[in-house]
């Protein structure tokens, strides 16, 4: 009974943080496409020291000029000034990042129902959590590398442009994605080892 | 393995079917089947133990230790 509990809950969790990733993608790709359509609407959406989209209801109105910017009136970078070639580039990296996050929960779904369904030490638990290792290497490379590669973007304006690189290390998630790594890799011999005694207790009389 | 099982000979012995058997020490008849033909892993004391009521014999009437031949 407990069990069903746990599982019904995570179950429950997953697919709760599988819906929010699906809507941030969308709503990256719908911001994109909207953006260079009406761009008056993101007068407001700039980019943090970080490099990540805020909204800044506090942010003030855009420059319209290069002029202006080199007088340093708005060191604000506006998404919506960002050339197309930018904001492709922008929503790229953050659809990889977010795929990648879905494909970890997708493989975190299938262990819940595969032990919902058969048993918790089911011969492909460990390949799921293998896998999991795996997207969570590839997320943990692809995150420095683009960090080390920076983040450029390009705002565009009648008279130039200006050209910005963001570079943030974010040194504890990479060792908390480590760690994530480390125990997925764990679980997975678990897991076989678990499958392996559950296949030898359905031979014992 | 070095360990046969000698099942179908008591059964055969006691004329007893497996059928039989099963409902008598309440054991399923696949697992049953699976030990008559030595495919198991173990065999609990407690199967055992309720085999040999049965059967009304001993555990050594039922496994037999083989060495195993090496091939060379």
């Amino acid at each position: 009974m407990i069990k069903i509990k746990y599982l019904f809950l995570a179950n429950l969790i997953v697919k709760f943080w599988i819906g929010i990733v699906c809507l941030i993608m969308a709503l990256l790709l719908f911001v994109t496409v909207h953006s260079t359509v009406s761009p008056k609407y993101y007068d407001k959406v700039i980019f943090d020291s970080r490099g990540g989209l805020v909204y800044n209801p506090n942010a003030q109105v855009p420059l319209n000029s290069y002029a202006e910017y080199k007088e340093g009136k708005n060191p604000n970078i506006y998404f919506n000034k960002l050339t197309l070639t930018s904001k492709i580039n922008y929503v790229v990296r953050g659809l990889i990042g977010s795929t990648l996050i879905l494909l970890i929960l997708l493989e975190f779904q299938n262990i819940i129902r595969s032990v919902k369904k058969y048993s918790s030490f089911f011969v492909n638990n460990s390949r799921y959590f293998k896998r999991i290792a795996f997207y969570l290497f590839i997320f943990l490379v692809y995150s420095i590398v683009t960090e080390f590669l920076g983040r450029s973007v390009f705002m565009k304006f009648p008279d130039g442009g200006v050209q910005h690189d963001y570079r943030f290390y974010r040194i504890d998630n990479y060792i908390t994605i480590s760690l994530f790594i480390y125990m997925s890799l764990v679980a997975s011999v678990i897991f076989s080892e678990g499958e392996q005694l559950r296949a030898e207790n359905e031979l014992t009389v | 393995m070095p360990i046969i099982v000698n099942l179908d000979v008591m059964i055969a012995k006691r004329k007893i079917s497996l059928s039989d058997l099963s409902e008598k020490v309440d054991i399923s008849l696949a697992n049953l089947s699976i030990l008559k033909n030595n495919k198991v892993k173990a065999i609990r004391f407690s199967t055992l133990d309720s085999i040999c009521r049965v059967l009304k014999c001993q555990p050594g009437d039922i496994l037999e230790y083989t060495e195993e031949d090496t091939v060379f």
